[in-house]
């Protein structure tokens, strides 16, 4: 390869002894270490990035800096990667995103050539494809099909690893300029813990791009913040500021979570463009991209350039590039009266006053005219350098929750309010020179001038969103989406506005126009980073591997894995009415409540009475809010006269650990609370053989006289210590055993065993939904919801309304019942044995939709379709029939039943 | 969301390490005022500004703590274990804590 | 009723088992050899001279969970600032709260700690919680990293000394954390123990993480 580069000098990032060869559109480039794609490919004679976003025109690069969308390009699959910041890698393979067939062929572009008879103006999408109406789908498939930057793969899969990683400092500084390098050192000199992020592949900002004067101040920096510790995160960039000053930093495959406590924007100025005909050509680009070429990769931007200014800027950029051998044939200063004197000096013919009007070229610019009061000058060129005046980076002052406000003075939007812990420091802090006044577009050309480059916004877009009546620049954003594209207003906050000011005859310095907010993320970011590494809690019971490796099929219930069944729901609750069945139900919150007023915090918590209870006795108990809603059911079990073993919905565990502590943090009741649901592995043994089989692993003497219904008892069982609840949990003869967590496998296999003579099964959720819905058992949040109170739900007999004392859902639940009842939770059967789905409805008189079906599902013990449903009060009494619909366009008849299906009077749970 | 909330037992922490319990409100007693029960279950204030309300430290020590809290700015004045900060008797907002005892 | 309503709690009182972790299968994924001690299945591994960053499963750790009033538990604590751990004769008790306090200790000392704090006029609740929380030890070189990768909360040296104790969120699970000599201990929920070994020994692979023996990890392994 031909060593295109300029003469080796300090300040370069490339290193030309070690070359490094990628792929570029199928051919194979090579660069040096230190290159960006977009140096390497510079100066391996590419001119044309990317097509432009909505006419596919030809787009080179422009800031070199990460801050326009010109270069965006797909890497290794993943989509818009930033060319100009991206240090090339070897065997890396790049693309462009969005052009067909090919990057210079791009038929897409016929688009814009086409407009505006082919009607891609401003709101296009509303006007011109609606008619005819029917072929909408089809003009939307080629749209979407033009439109966007680069295709995610879906197919895709991520192999490389992310990371996330929390970080807290003392100090985090957002830019590794002079400022930044300055305040850096500074905290840490003062024993702060500092990290810096810079997003350049070299840290110093100007001091680095901006040639050999900065490097000496640069040095002395550099080594001051070696020499105090900062942390350097680089090359990296913040993805944005959140609230609490939270900064994601994202650096290669690695997202920091930054937490400092102190953050300082040190983000710089960025450079803004100038508004004239075809000023998005490729070969015109910013001084300081034309300076970060020269200066740090030592490539040629051009054999003949034109500078167009309307800062001082413009001087150093034909400076640097006169130093860089480049020919610079004038510079056209906007302002009138400006000192040109370092132009002259240096040979350079300077026009003062004059202001660019096109770029000339059609596939990259070949000249330019320029224009002072009707007066034209016209030069060939391949490289126009725009220096349209700088503007401080805010955009993380505004994410942060601070203000910005327009100065007049130094004509540009500085810091005004800053939340608390943040600092701005530098030129976003608006400290640069102050800029001269910008034309705010070019007095008269056929061309496009381009005001958003990523969305592809021209002035003349802006000026038919304000005629159309959209006249501000928020409203005009929202119509002509100009500043809303991946650089969000870098390069065009300024100039829309100046181009909406000068619409609309407003002063341009006056504030009245505004400034759009820029959001995060700032960058580009990949899915794969945002993501990292995603770690998702799951909660394992203690024979969860027991389960399964016998079959189980687990399933998500909650947080939790449990087995949906273990390959045979009917079998497996066959199994339960006819012998022994043994289910895993350690997902139940437990918890302790402890202490002398434990009983009385009980008390005032359900609508239950518990004072009374006896020791060594369990009770079913409902737990309502002071709506009176039903929020949670389970059991109560008295272990002492100041201890309660207190167990919940598995799905309602943490919630009600939350209410109890809640309710005693008002109360401040002599009493605490333990939440033991981890500590304690539960099984419900159950069936007509429960008790033999039970009994063969324990002294505890278990006899219906000596341990009846709704006993509570202490017993060793297989060696392991239980807490034994005798409950009726599935509707036959059951045991409910709570143990250490540890002991749960043991356990589960002892009772496995002891079993076997009786063919137990492992039973699973659907088959106990099955077991349960035949005693008419209830599920909150299934059967029940935010409406349904105690006495509707056929539970007037747990509402002690006669209790002494206030208890929680009390005045709302006398409320309801002063009202009367509206609805009714009853149990219904099929009469065509036909299962409706649940949530389906019941069919009032007037053949509308009346009451609803929460449970439904087929018993095979009983051969009928069984379930509950919310009735209104006529249709609730025992026996009444009802008209249940389906899916299918079919009803199915059914009679309403109060009693529970099966054992309707629990002679089985209590044999 | 992603303020600092400084729980009493274990300092400055995310939000996202916490429950939020509603507004603190004050407890009808009785069924006779229809008025003043329904307004203590269904009615919040739904300050703009300075306003005391519950937390939970779910994934922390799991206490119960009280703060006041800026809800425009999103900025925590004080916080205090229950009983702490003076003012109205102080219940859990009926309404919050049936969706957190819920969820 | 047994004369202590919460013996069913008590790991302790059980005769002739075998008690198990929630990282069992885990271990023996690993190679672990898994040997019957002190009555827990306890995984041995090969000793691992010099690694980075490791993991150890010391779940079998006597855990004790002490609520009372803020006078009490001063005394219990010895007055122990929040967030504070003393270290008295191999007993861990750790400050988490006013009123709230957790005693780590060796497992065969679990009954005889909460007859002691428990006893008297105490009036403290006392509730063993050997069985509440998996507790896993992380160490090495790169302990920190590990944690950055695994929680949000503060673990800089200067925050989070020796000694000094943090109830947060690690890996998405409300934790209790320790430093113990520069080693953290991690205690969460028995149900999350399977879910927390597999996800720190994701969080800590590129740095090199190794699982070790618990013995290895508390510094009790017999010297050969």
């Amino acid at each position: 390869m031909a060593d295109t580069r300029l003469a080796s000098r300090q300040g370069e990032l490339i290193d030309r002894s070690r070359q490094v060869s990628f792929t570029w559109q199928g051919a194979e480039v090579s660069g040096y270490a230190g290159d960006t794609i977009a140096s390497a490919l510079f100066a391996a004679g590419t001119r044309v990035f990317s097509r432009s976003f909505k006419y596919h025109r030809r787009r080179g690069l422009m800031c070199c800096a990460g801050q326009c969308p010109n270069c965006l390009v797909n890497v290794d699959g993943e989509p818009t990667v930033r060319a100009c910041v991206t240090p090339i890698e070897q065997g890396m393979t790049v693309s462009h995103l969005n052009a067909w067939p090919s990057l210079n062929r791009d038929f897409l572009h016929l688009v814009g050539r086409l407009t505006p008879s082919f009607g891609m103006q401003v709101g296009f999408y509303y006007k011109t494809f609606i008619h005819p109406r029917r072929a909408w789908p089809l003009y939307e498939k080629v749209l979407r099909n033009a439109a966007g930057l680069g295709k995610l793969d879906p197919e895709h899969r991520r192999t490389d690893r992310y990371e996330k990683i929390h970080r807290h400092v003392d100090v985090l500084v957002i830019g590794g300029g002079e400022a930044g390098l300055e305040a850096a050192a500074e905290a840490a000199e003062a024993g702060k813990h500092t990290a810096l992020v810079d997003e350049g592949l070299a840290l110093g900002g100007y001091l680095a791009w901006g040639g050999p004067k900065g490097h000496a101040r640069l040095e002395e920096l550099l080594g001051r913040i070696t020499a105090a510790g900062v942390e350097v995160l680089q090359p990296a960039f913040a993805g944005g500021v959140y609230e609490g000053l939270l900064v994601p930093v994202y650096q290669g495959r690695t997202m920091h979570r930054v937490r400092p406590a102190e953050l300082v924007i040190a983000t710089g100025a960025i450079e803004q463009p100038l508004v004239f005909g075809n000023n998005d050509l490729p070969g015109v680009m910013l001084g300081t991209a034309a300076r970060r070429l020269v200066n740090q990769f030592r490539v040629m931007p051009g054999e003949e350039a034109v500078v167009v200014t309307s800062s001082d800027e413009g001087f150093d950029a034909a400076c640097d590039l006169t130093d860089g051998g480049v020919n610079v044939v004038a510079v056209a200063d906007a302002r009138p009266n400006a000192d040109g004197s370092r132009v002259e000096d240096a040979g350079i013919e300077y026009l003062p006053g004059f202001q660019p009007l096109q770029a000339k070229g059609s596939k990259a610019v070949s000249g330019v005219v320029v224009t002072r009061n009707g007066e034209s000058r016209s030069f060939g060129c391949d490289l126009l350098v725009m220096a349209g005046g700088s503007v401080g980076h805010t955009a993380f002052v505004t994410q942060g929750g601070g203000t910005i406000r327009y100065d007049r003075e130094r004509r540009r939007y500085v810091p005004d309010s800053l939340p608390k812990g943040m600092r701005v420091v530098g030129s976003a802090a608006g400290t640069a020179a102050a800029a001269g006044a910008v034309p705010a577009k070019a007095p008269k050309t056929s061309c496009k001038q381009m005001v958003c480059f990523c969305e592809d916004v021209t002035t003349k877009d802006i000026g038919l969103s304000l005629d159309e009546g959209f006249r501000s620049l928020e409203l005009s954003k929202r119509y002509t989406t100009v500043t809303m594209g991946p650089c969000q207003g870098r390069m065009c906050h300024r100039n829309s506005g100046l181009v909406i000011a000068d619409e609309l005859g407003l002063d341009p310095d006056a504030q009245r126009v505004g400034v759009t907010t820029a959001r995060a993320p700032h960058n580009p970011t990949s899915f794969s980073l945002l993501a990292a590494r995603g770690y998702e809690p799951v909660k394992r019971t203690s024979t969860h591997h027991w389960h399964a490796e016998h079959g189980g099929k687990m399933l998500w219930a909650g947080d939790w894995k449990r087995p949906y069944d273990y390959g045979d729901a009917q079998s497996e609750a066959d199994a339960v009415h006819e012998s022994l069945g043994l289910i895993d139900v350690s997902t139940l919150g437990k918890l302790i409540v402890r202490g002398p007023d434990a009983a009385a915090f009980l008390e005032r918590l359900y609508p239950n009475r518990f004072g009374d209870m006896k020791l060594a006795r369990v009770r079913y108990g409902i737990v309502c809010g002071d709506d009176g809603s039903i929020i949670d059911d389970g059991t109560v079990a008295r272990l002492s006269d100041t201890e309660y073993y207190v167990t919940t919905t598995s799905s309602g565990a943490g919630g009600m650990e939350q209410w109890f502590t809640w309710w005693n943090a008002v109360w401040k009741m002599d009493c605490e609370i333990v939440n033991v649901t981890s500590t304690i592995a539960a099984f419900n043994l159950a069936g007509p053989n429960a008790r033999t089989a039970l009994q063969g692993l324990t002294d505890f003497d278990l006899s219906n006289e000596a341990f009846p219904y709704l006993g509570a008892g202490q017993a060793q069982i297989a060696g392991v210590p239980c807490l034994v609840l005798r409950i009726g949990f599935v509707g036959e003869l059951g045991y409910e055993i709570h143990l250490p967590s540890a002991a749960g496998e043991h356990l589960w296999e002892k009772l496995m065993e002891a079993g076997e003579p009786y063919a137990v099964k492992p039973f699973g959720l659907e088959p106990q939904r099955v077991l349960r819905l035949e005693k008419m058992h209830i599920i909150v949040g299934q059967d029940t919801n935010a409406e349904s109170n105690p006495l509707e739900a056929g539970m007037p007999w747990i509402v002690k309304l006669d209790k002494e004392s206030d208890w929680i859902g009390r005045y709302a639940i006398e409320w309801y019942k002063n009202r009367g009842d509206r609805f009714a939770l009853v149990g219904w059967e099929a009469q065509n044995g036909k299962v409706p789905v649940e949530g389906t409805q019941v069919i009032g008189s007037d053949g509308g939709p009346a009451g609803r079906i929460t449970s439904s599902r087929f018993s095979r013990r009983l051969g009928k379709a069984i379930g509950i449903a919310w009735v209104p009060l006529s249709m609730s009494e025992d026996g009444t029939g009802i008209t249940i619909s389906d899916p299918s366009g079919a009803t199915i008849p059914a009679t309403v039943t109060h009693k529970a299906f099966y054992d309707p009077d629990g002679e089985r749970l209590r044999s | 969301m992603s303020f600092i909330l400084t729980c009493p037992n274990c300092g400055p922490r995310a939000v996202d390490e916490f429950s939020y319990g509603g507004e603190v409100t004050t407890r009808a007693t009785s069924s006779q005022d229809d008025r003043a029960l329904f307004h203590y279950l269904y009615f919040r204030t739904n300050t703009a500004g300075d306003q005391r309300e519950w937390w939970f430290h779910s994934s922390g020590c799991r206490e119960w703590f009280q703060a006041e809290r800026n809800t425009t700015r999103n900025e925590v004045l004080r916080v205090g274990r229950p009983g702490e900060l003076a003012g109205a008797e102080a219940v859990p907002d009926a309404a919050a804590a049936s969706e957190a005892a819920g969820g | 009723m047994s004369s202590d309503p919460f013996a069913f709690l008590s790991p302790a009182a059980a005769q002739d088992v075998a008690l198990r972790t929630p990282m069992e299968r885990n271990h023996r994924a690993a190679g672990a050899e898994l040997e019957d001690r002190d009555g827990w299945r306890i995984a041995s591994y090969p000793a691992n001279g010099g690694a980075s960053a490791w993991l150890a499963d010391v779940s079998h750790v006597g855990k004790i969970d002490v609520r009372g009033s803020s006078a009490k538990i001063d005394t219990l604590t010895g007055g122990s600032e929040l967030g504070r751990a003393s270290h008295v004769d191999g007993v861990w008790t750790l400050r988490l709260s006013p009123t709230h306090a957790v005693v780590l200790c060796p497992f065969g000392r679990v009954a005889e700690l909460r007859e002691r704090i428990g006893s008297g006029d105490a009036g403290l609740t006392v509730v063993d919680m050997t069985c509440g929380w998996a507790a896993l030890m992380i160490g090495g070189e790169h302990v920190r990293e590990v944690f950055m990768r695994s929680s949000a909360l503060d673990v800089r040296p200067h925050r989070f000394p020796p000694g000094a104790c943090v109830a947060g969120s690690v890996m998405r699970c409300a934790s209790i954390v320790l430093n113990d000599e520069g080693r953290f201990w991690v205690l969460c929920g028995w149900e999350f123990g399977e879910y927390m070994w597999e996800s720190l020994l994701d969080a800590g692979v590129t740095l090199g993480i190794a699982p070790v023996s618990s013995a290895v990890a508390l510094g009790t392994e017999v010297a050969a």
